[in-house]
């Protein structure tokens, strides 16, 4: 089991960036996304944040999200392409041969571009933060948010979000392997789905109600919310890191200039 | 006498219980000592240790009655508690849930940063810890990654990192082996002389009598018993109340020959996660009938071995086979009907609304029927019959382990694989539930248990076979005496 949203050692160029870099690098590309309206430029900086990654040995655990972003992008299309019928009619989601019905639901050019705009604004927005996250020590994220003034309770939400993911996945696994025991066979498809759901999902919920707990107090007496960590590790500005920011920040005027072109 | 923690007619019910959980506790901990907390399961210790950190004054509702004084001063007076943290180390029962970062460096690190220590101080100050703990080899690893015993250690490491005065320690060795205890009972030895007063909470005081200077009795959230160790359990009233009820083991019943028909037949069996080889050629056989304790160091592979029984794993490679059926042929649907496994926590399991119809699952999904007499009967074996209209998860820690059993014994598999039985029991439902496996083993059924309590192991199991990185490397009868 890959764990998801988990901090990933390695040496590699996302790595050796100093978490600064990198939250400039996250906040940059957030921006350009929701501001660029071009489908080739938003897909151009998607190809180069995936060859990014490669080149930082963090290819594996985005390419394992693939199927979710296509699972997203098929259902932003869909989702476009019901709502937005004017425009360019390319074809219809129900065949013009069916009777009665045939030709309901045009599919225009206009809702394919949109829908194809908004997966790559999502799909961005999660691929960068993903490397964002691969590649930064927890600890360091935040000492990084403490030194923003973010409130501590914020920091603290993000912590235990990000201890939680793993924790959750492995305790729906073991949850699934107790039940597998009992000989339960949930099926595949939509009624297994649904079959899956209370004798997983109950136990899941119960058992993470008191982790939760646990966790909370465990933070409360280790004095995450009484003091300000005095880190020991030093995160050096080197001149990749110069480079990388001013990269990073020529991005949203390009992003503008495409917005007006 | 400098006391460090000091509870003073302390009670305290929690909101919609009649019963309190705590009630008149009057307690204290000097600076240097050490008070080992023990009682039946329900009998308020982990309220106590809640209490005693002030997180029942801070973060529960009002009703805490009485005065709580941590380090000299009522802990009402600290602001809340990350200001009582400064002053008290704890560690909880579930240690998965303390871990909070993504590497165990990182989570003592984070803890020494955050102490306040100078910054040429740390790393010193975390290469020792690492060493004192013999966690360095777990340095990089996720706290999802260790096994129970690991996370227990690592829980331990970062309350020391805290350096504080007090530490309250709920359950701390529950998931340890004896080597790894006897380790940190070493660590609380020299804490407690060099002044440091330490609370421990136990159902199972034997492994840390020989740093108690007090032992407490806990009944009903009051204290029944409180003196010495030496005196108490030299006292023939007091010593079983202490100690738990004699065990007699298990009673003389027929040899079961390696002649009888093979339940369970390992051969040259390795299992690799990765590039770790968590099994190295293991090969065993037991026959119908036997019960088999494992027994071994955390991460000795005993888990990875028992998980080929029922298919959750399959071989790298080598062959398993239950009942003559290869595991490779068969998945673990069809391996539920012949082995059952009952996981280590209970709770993994419960989803339904009473403790029938939990029981039930199992054998409906074997499509069995008469499923009424089969329910009985196996809430009759775990001795819970006039349970069977509660709420699973309002049972008491024993009770739920037993139900984990009668839900796999619905099943009427002939094999039963259990996972570290008697984690988290106190010694009464230790001894009951041994005595419930003593019955199912007369019944006919193969037993194959994991436990890291040699002496468990050895007063019932029929044999016991000793595991370390992945190899078996002993295989043995148990001398055991008659009565």
């Amino acid at each position: 089991m890959i764990p998801v949203l988990q901090f990933s050692p390695g040496e590699g160029l996302f790595h050796r960036l100093n978490p600064v870099t990198k939250l400039v690098f996250l906040l940059c590309v957030v921006i350009s996304s929701v501001i660029c309206p071009s489908v080739g430029f938003l897909a151009v900086l998607f190809i180069i944040i995936i060859l990014l990654a490669w080149i930082s040995g963090l290819h594996r655990p985005l390419l394992a999200q693939v199927p979710l972003l296509l699972i997203m992008a098929a259902g932003m299309v869909f989702l476009t392409v019901i709502t937005i019928p004017e425009g360019t009619v390319i074809g219809s989601l129900v065949p013009s041969m069916v009777p009665v019905i045939g030709g309901a639901f045009p599919i225009t050019l206009e809702a394919l571009e949109f829908g194809v705009l908004l997966t790559l604004r999502f799909g961005l927005i999660i691929v960068a933060s993903q490397l964002f996250i691969l590649s930064t020590q927890p600890r360091a994220i935040i000492h990084l948010l403490y030194r923003a003034h973010i409130p501590v309770d914020y920091i603290l939400m993000f912590l235990i979000a990000i201890r939680f993911i793993p924790m959750l996945q492995i305790e729906g696994t073991r949850i699934q392997e107790a039940q597998l025991s009992r000989g339960y066979n949930p099926g595949t498809g939509i009624r297994g789905a649904v079959r899956r759901i209370t004798p997983v999902i109950i136990p899941l919920v119960s058992n993470s109600l008191a982790k939760t707990q646990t966790i909370g107090l465990a933070i409360d007496i280790r004095g995450y919310r009484r003091a300000r960590p005095t880190s020991f590790i030093t995160y050096p500005f080197s001149p990749t890191d110069y480079l990388a920011v001013i990269l990073c920040i020529l991005l949203i005027p390009v992003s503008v200039a495409v917005l007006f072109t | 006498m400098t006391f460090m923690i000091k509870l003073e007619d302390v009670s305290y019910r929690y909101p919609g219980t009649t019963e309190p959980a705590l009630s008149h506790l009057t307690l204290s901990v000097r600076k240097g000592s050490c008070v080992v907390v023990t009682g039946p399961s329900g009998s308020g210790k982990t309220t106590l240790c809640m209490a005693a950190t002030g997180i029942l004054h801070h973060e529960y509702a009002n009703g805490v009655e009485g005065q709580i004084y941590v380090d000299g001063t009522d802990v009402l007076s600290y602001k809340d508690v990350s200001a009582i943290g400064a002053r008290v180390g704890v560690v909880f029962d579930d240690p998965d849930s303390q871990l909070i970062f993504t590497t165990i460096e990182e989570e003592i690190l984070s803890t020494l940063e955050n102490s306040g220590i100078p910054r040429e101080q740390v790393p010193p100050r975390l290469e020792k810890i690492l060493e004192t703990t013999r966690i360095n080899h777990l340095r990089d690893r996720a706290p999802h990654t260790l096994s129970g015993g690991q996370k227990q250690r690592a829980a331990i490491a970062v309350t020391l990192a805290m350096n504080t005065d007090i530490l309250v320690l709920d359950e701390p060795t529950s998931e340890l082996d004896p080597a790894s205890t006897e380790l940190i009972l070493g660590i609380f030895r020299d804490l407690k002389a060099d002044g440091k007063a330490i609370m421990i909470i136990e159902h199972k005081i034997g492994p840390v009598l020989p740093i108690a200077d007090e032992l407490v009795l806990l009944k009903d959230g009051t204290i029944t018993v409180q003196g010495p160790p030496g005196i108490l359990l030299d006292d023939p009233v007091f010593r079983p109340m202490f100690l738990g009820p004699e065990r007699r083991g298990k009673p003389v019943m027929p040899p079961v020959t390696a002649d009888n028909p093979v339940a369970i037949s390992v051969r040259n069996l390795y299992h690799c996660y990765g590039s770790v080889v968590a099994l190295d050629n293991v090969s065993l056989a037991i026959p119908r009938g036997e019960w088999v304790a494992v027994v071994g160091e955390n991460g000795s592979g005993k888990t990875t071995l028992v998980r080929h029984f029922n298919g959750l794993l399959q071989p790298t490679s080598g062959e398993v086979t239950i009942l003559g059926q290869d595991t490779r042929n068969a998945g673990v649907h069809t391996l539920s009907h012949s082995a059952g496994l009952v996981f280590q926590n209970p709770d993994t399991m419960f989803f339904s609304d009473s403790v029938y119809e939990e029981v039930a699952y199992g054998s409906r999904n074997r499509g069995m029927n008469d499923t009424e007499t089969v329910i009985q009967d196996a809430l009759d074996a775990v001795h819970l019959s006039h349970t069977k209209n509660q709420y699973p998860r309002n049972l008491s820690r024993g009770e739920r382990q037993r139900l984990a059993i009668a839900c796999i014994l619905a099943m009427q598999t002939p094999i039963l694989i259990l996972d570290e039985p008697t984690t988290g029991l106190d010694p009464w439902e230790t001894v009951e539930l041994m005595e419930v496996i003593v019955s199912l083993q007369r019944s006919g059924h193969t037993i194959v248990m994991i436990t890291h309590s040699l002496e468990v192991a050895e007063l019932y199991a029929d044999r016991i076979i000793r595991m370390e990185k992945g190899k078996i490397t002993s295989d043995y009868r148990p001398l055991r005496g008659t009565s």
